[in-house]
């Protein structure tokens, strides 16, 4: 009998799903049903609720209703009334009430009832049944599915029951990294962690459940949990370019999260954004989002919260990349098709990270498909990619492989001008990532990486620089749902250059730096309320400051060696994601770092009380190889809070405290491919800042909008400056032309987002501020003697629009605009003779700023046959940088000419730059 | 050379990719017209000395210096002596060539100007220091290939051994050389288009020309382990103007100046002449010496200079080279028409051909016939 009930009870929520009725409350009776006969009862409750009710006709119910109270719910009634007969009582979220005799309904189904993929592997113990599988293939959009998480007999004694399980891309298996569940109700959820995995403590009862991934669509579910149990999701990925979001900077989770300051894009969904010379680029694409700026198109490094580029970091799956450009910084050194996404931390920082000030770029790589091979090619007009995947073992372990490489050399072979003829511009990058999950419980991820750049210059420059970097993980599932993760991390980024511009002062200059590291992190989820992070990290930065020296005998050049460099960075952190109430949440984070410099190294002592100049050295001491020469000590406060207002409208604050311990000897406008990153010594101090920040976050009409302010001031102790003049190339004491300062900026950001949609895509605007001050005891320790002054990349309006229309399925059209205050600049302001040699007077510093930059992209992007199943398909993307062919201005730059002195103004995108790309890949539009 | 490199990276993404484009750029800048510009100096060597003020100029304006006339000019040493300078021209003032003041080794001086509107500067006291003298200024026969494939003399300087460490110096150049037209002169004519005969032919052929070399030259011997210092580069004459044709003469004035002095011409040379673009360093105001007691906001540029000065001149005699300068060549067939109007009367003729380039015939146009004092043929 029981597995007729069960027959019945499926084909009737099948039913139920498809009519998508919604039975949210349970309904109140009054005393005019005290006293009916139960066939009486009946009729008039599913009369006047929307309730049946299910009950075998042999079951004796000749008994009347009582109702003790003036109201009392049917819940109660049925309570009262059955308890004391041997009937059970068992009622799902869509009304239906099933009554059964001597045992309770155990919904326990046959195993041939798992017959979805997704869940076949995990799922022992969950229930989604089989309609819900058929109602997911037929319609995943309208109404809502139901799992039943446990028994009831599990569960029998207990109020609380934990759900865990796997987030997993339903087309290729993959997990999905940073899921999010929501649970309605509690208006709280959880995450899935780096291996897909998600654990959630509940109170026994029924609740609406979502789940979704910034690259997965959403999918809605009731749960009616009894008893702990593994459920394991299956989500569909948005497919961006049919279906509707396709500009996507973090999704609704925006207004939940507890941290402030924080930006996710994803590769697919920047991939329609207009592109320069046909090259997909997550991270540049970052330039369009609030509080990102650069010094200029085309350059390298990027300027957070008005931040300089050494105190940001750039994490590809855990390799720090130190330097992120191609081509001196028009491209940026990840192979595009090989990146899932890319999140930017602005403000608040998890307590695992440390080390650099302004923001984290954390980039992930793709995991590779499970379940079957998949290539993809493309080509632009700068580079060829090819992306490789595939399972080694079905569902198990995987492979990935990305390549790009340019053949701009070809292009150039085309120009018949000696200059160009002799010039090279080449560059490649590769990425490959193995996951191996070894069983339940163990898994090792393996990534690497690899990026070059070959660049000369009319045969008189050759600039050679690269980045290999490696990483393994290994995650070990406590009780499925605490992750220990121990990584190692090796990243070396070197360079050489060449220089023969000069005929008897040519030279020739390297640089090395590797970073060796070591972390390990625990994630214990002891509550729901509760996620803690602990941990620890060491890092080792051997550095080569490298050799300067004759290129060849005609050289006059003497030779230089700038030393070695050691140091060790360590840290050890808490982190806590409290959810104090529904409502509240509260991350605080305390990390300690201590840093020392090591030798074998030689330091100069300086006249005691006088400035550090060659010419105070008094004394040379040599350390021996790891002896501590200097160490520096402090901790870091994390903490950040979220509060919701309603269920549309979140505020949140956030501090954030770091210290920074390497830093890069510029003092170009902007990075240069020559630029070294040093560290902190016994004369140059660590950077510190803190960052204080908050917001508003709200969305309106269903997640179609959203709209937040985010507002900061940031204050940073002892920002590395530079001498006036200083050469920082070849200098063996660099603390004599450093200086230390102070650099205060503020700014408020606005974001209007639309996130759904046949069109798509954001506004935002920022104003922003960011002062320097250098204002040492002696005039020489003075920079714009001693006034404060607009720092390089200051751009106080931004405003960027992304738009993105769909056309059609196959088609659509984006565009970009982009506008920004002209950047600071010293203007050479009068001339004047001393002994008949002309001089040029300057402005104070950055006292001038260049012509605003305005800026419009337009792109299409066309997508082949539709067709589910097909050997291959195509894609083509048209991009127009620069549509209006403005003559935005890149540099001003004065020479002197004769008795003159000339301004120029460089645009080095004077016309609209028309760029083609295709792209092919195995399979239909959806693999 | 940063800087180099980054515009052969620009022609090169330029030209092989992107469609880049450069104008003329000038900004409008504000409140640094009109400086007080102090150009001066006073050395061990005998008087006059003379103090140039000027109004600064636009970076536009470059060549039209503006003379700050009727400003009242006191030099004076640390024992008590002061004078008052005399305006001789607009502009210029000089001290007395008798009864003046005059610079001794190891004295401070300072000078202090009133300008007509009553603003007073000041300078800060500079000592003249000991003159070290000059061993040797000489040339070597050089190839170089930098901006393009010349030869010519690189000139170099020995010092003496100077009898204290640390040691600035800074030599400024000027040069006069020897030169002939490259072709003589047969006839001349004025406005109402007579011809005459011109004889000698040519007596506008050899001209001497004087120039200040625009680069000047610095060396620190601070913590060096060496007294004399020999083989300092100067400038470099090359093969593609006439300076080198017939006799060369090298002037130089080999000024030994104190620690800040020599940092004010550092900066100078750091900062360079070619700014603004994005692999640059920031350009950045200089640190004078010169103080406005009445408004600290309006500063005063240039620099009032007390340093020992040695002068040495050198004579070279023709290179045993190819000459690469433009040579005049004689107009395209058919000749035209010769001109009724000039700048300058008469117009030269080569037998009865016109050049434009009345240079190419007569030497004063750039030069003068007038053999210097200094000369030694």
């Amino acid at each position: 009998m029981d597995y007729q009930i069960q027959c019945k009870i499926n084909f009737i929520i099948f039913i139920c799903c498809l009519t998508a009725t919604s039975f949210a409350q349970t309904p109140i009776l009054d005393k005019s049903y005290d006293n009916l006969k139960w066939n009486d009862f009946v009729v008039r409750v599913e009369q006047n609720f929307p309730v049946h009710f299910y009950y075998s006709s042999d079951s004796v119910f000749n008994f009347k209703i009582q109702i003790n109270a003036p109201t009392e719910s049917l819940d109660i009634v049925l309570e009262n009334n059955l308890s004391n007969k041997p009937m059970y009582v068992t009622k799902d979220k869509n009304g239906n009430i099933f009554i059964t005799q001597n045992s309770p309904i155990s919904f326990k189904l046959p195993s041939s009832f798992f017959n979805s993929q997704e869940l076949k592997s995990n799922v022992k113990d969950s229930i989604i049944t089989k309609n819900e599988t058929q109602y997911l293939k037929t319609k995943n959009e309208i109404g809502t599915s139901i799992i039943y998480v446990g028994t009831a007999k599990n569960g029998a004694y207990k109020t609380e029951a934990t759900m865990s399980g796997y987030v997993t891309n339903k087309s290729n298996g993959t997990k999905v990294i940073g899921a999010i569940l929501y649970i309605e109700e509690l208006k709280t959820g959880t995450t899935t962690d780096a291996g897909g995995f998600y654990s959630i403590k509940l109170k026994k009862g029924n609740y609406s459940l979502k789940v979704y991934g910034s690259e997965n669509k959403e999918k809605k579910y009731n749960l009616e949990v009894f008893s702990d149990a593994k459920v394991n999701f299956a989500l569909d990925e948005k497919l961006n370019a049919l279906n509707e979001v396709v500009v996507f900077s973090e999704g609704n989770n925006n207004i939940a999260r507890s941290l402030i300051g924080y930006e996710k894009l994803t590769t697919k969904s920047v991939k329609n954004i207009p592109k320069m010379m046909g090259e997909v680029d997550i991270v540049k694409t970052t330039l369009l989002l609030p509080g990102v700026q650069s010094v200029g198109e085309g350059t390298a490094g990027f300027n957070v919260r008005g931040s300089p580029a050494d105190q940001n970091i750039f994490y590809l799956n855990q390799v720090p990349v130190y330097n992120t450009s191609h081509l001196l910084g028009f491209f940026s050194a990840f192979t595009p098709n090989a990146i899932s996404e890319l999140a930017l931390y602005k403000s608040s920082f998890p307590a695992q990270f440390g080390g650099h000030l302004s923001s984290i770029f954390d980039l992930t790589i793709k995991q590779g498909d499970l379940k079957k091979f998949n290539f993809q090619a493309g080509i632009s007009p700068v580079t060829a990619n090819v992306l490789v995947e595939g399972p080694f073992k079905k569902e198990k372990s995987s492979y990935l492989i990305g390549l790009r490489s340019t053949y701009s050399d070809w292009v150039l072979n085309f120009i018949n001008v000696p200059a160009i003829k002799d010039s090279r511009g080449g560059f490649n990058d590769a990425i490959t990532n193995f996951s191996v999950p070894i069983n339940n419980k163990n898994r090792l991820n393996f990534s690497t990486y690899y990026s070059s750049d070959n660049i000369k210059l009319a045969s008189l420059t050759a600039y050679d620089y690269q980045n290999v970097g490696a990483s393994i993980k290994w995650n070990h599932f406590v009780k499925q749902k605490h992750n220990l993760e121990f990584s190692t991390v090796y990243s070396d980024y070197s360079y050489n250059e060449r220089n023969s511009s000069v005929d008897n002062a040519n030279y020739k200059l390297n640089y090395d730096l590797q970073h060796i590291e070591a972390k390990v992190n625990f994630r214990y989820i002891p509550t729901e309320k509760h996620t803690i992070d602990i941990g620890a990290n060491s890092i080792l930065y051997l550095l080569n400051q490298g050799r300067y020296a004759p290129l060849n005998s005609q050289s006059l050049i003497v030779p230089i060696t700038l030393g070695r460099e050691q140091g060790v960075e360590s840290g050890v952190y808490i982190n806590d994601e409290w959810k104090i109430t529904p409502l509240l949440s509260f991350t605080a984070g305390l990390r300690y770092n201590l840093y020392k410099y090591l030798g074998p190294k030689t330091t100069y002592a300086y006249k005691p009380g006088e400035p550090l100049e060659i010419d105070n050295i008094i004394d040379t001491v040599k350390h021996a190889k790891n002896a501590q020469i200097k160490s520096y000590h402090a901790p870091d406060l994390r903490l950040s809070s979220r509060y919701f207002i309603n269920e549309f409208i979140s505020l949140k604050a956030g501090f954030n405290q770091v210290h920074q311990y390497i830093f890069m000897l510029t003092n170009t406008i902007a990075l240069s491919p020559t630029d070294k990153w040093k560290l902190a010594d016994n004369y140059i101090k660590p950077m510190s800042g803190e960052q204080y920040s908050a917001g508003f976050f709200s969305e309106l009409k269903k997640e179609m909008y959203e709209f937040s302010t985010e507002v900061y001031y940031k204050n940073i102790h002892h920002l590395v400056e530079y001498k006036d003049g200083a050469n920082l190339i070849v200098n063996p004491v660099p603390e004599t032309d450093v200086l230390q300062g102070n650099l205060k900026s503020y700014g408020i950001e606005f974001m209007l987002k639309k996130l759904k949609g046949n069109f798509n895509g954001w506004i935002n605007y920022t104003y922003s501020k960011a002062n320097v001050l250098v204002n040492g005891a002696r005039p020489e320790e003075k920079i714009n003697f001693g006034n404060p002054y607009a720092a390089n990349y200051d751009k106080p309006h931004a405003f960027n629009i992304v738009g993105n229309y769909k056309l059609s399925r196959r088609f659509n059209v984006s565009a970009n605009v982009v506008y920004a205050t002209g950047r600071p600049i010293t203007y050479p302001t009068a001339i004047y003779y001393q002994n008949n040699i002309p001089i040029i007077h300057y402005s104070k510093r950055n006292e001038y700023r260049m012509p605003d930059y305005f800026r419009i992209d337009l792109s299409i992007n066309m997508e082949g046959n539709l067709k589910s199943k097909k050997f291959a398909h195509s894609s083509w993307s048209f991009s127009v940088y620069n549509l209006l062919g403005r003559n935005n201005p890149y540099s001003i730059y004065f020479k002197q000419e004769g008795n003159l002195i000339n301004g120029y103004q460089l645009s080095i995108f004077g016309s609209p730059i028309l760029s083609f790309s295709y792209n092919i890949k195995l399979g239909s539009y959806e693999n | 050379m940063k800087t180099k490199v980054y515009l052969v990276v620009f022609l090169f993404i330029t030209i092989c990719v992107l469609p880049a484009c450069v104008k003329d750029f000038q900004p409008t800048t504000k409140s640094y017209d009109e400086l007080l510009v102090v150009d001066g100096n006073i050395t061990n060597e005998k008087g006059p000395y003379t103090i140039n003020l000027s109004k600064s100029t636009k970076i536009t304006q470059f060549s039209s210096s503006k003379p700050y006339s009727k400003c009242r000019v006191e030099i004076m040493d640390n024992v008590g002596n002061k004078e008052e300078l005399k305006e001789t021209l607009a502009g210029i003032y000089k001290t007395d060539s008798i009864n003046g003041i005059q610079g001794v080794v190891g004295r401070k001086y300072k000078i202090k100007i009133t300008t007509p509107d009553g603003e007073l500067y000041e300078s800060t006291e500079e000592e003249i220091k000991k003159p070290i003298g000059i061993q040797a200024v000489y040339p070597e026969l050089q190839h170089k290939n930098d901006t393009k494939d010349r030869n010519g003399y690189q000139f170099y300087v020995d010092t003496e051994t100077p009898a204290t460490v640390n040691n600035y110096y800074l030599w400024i150049l000027d040069k006069t050389y020897k030169f002939k037209t490259d072709f003589p002169i047969h006839h001349y004519y004025y406005p109402d288009m007579k011809v005459y005969f011109f004889y000698p032919s040519d007596s506008l052929s050899i001209c001497y020309k004087h120039e200040n070399i625009q680069e000047f030259f610095i060396l620190s011997t601070a913590n060096k382990n060496q007294l004399q210092t020999t083989r300092i580069p100067l400038c470099y004459e090359d093969n593609y103007t006439k300076a080198l044709t017939i006799r060369y003469s090298l002037n130089v004035k080999q000024y030994t100046l104190t620690e800040s002095t020599y940092k004010y011409w550092e900066a100078i040379k750091k900062i360079g002449s070619k700014q603004g673009e994005l692999y640059t360093q920031q350009p950045y105001q200089i640190k004078n010496n010169i103080i406005n007691l009445t408004n600290s906001q309006k500063p005063a540029l240039g620099y009032f200079m007390a340093a020992g000065l040695v002068v040495k001149r050198i004579f070279t005699d023709a290179l045993p080279i190819t000459y690469q300068y433009p040579i005049c060549s004689l107009p395209p067939l058919p000749f035209p028409p010769l001109p009724s109007t000039s700048d300058k009367w008469p117009i030269y003729l080569f037998h009865d051909f016109y050049f434009d380039d009345q240079g190419c015939l007569d030497c004063t146009v750039s030069g003068f016939l007038k053999k210097p004092d200094y000369w030694i043929d």
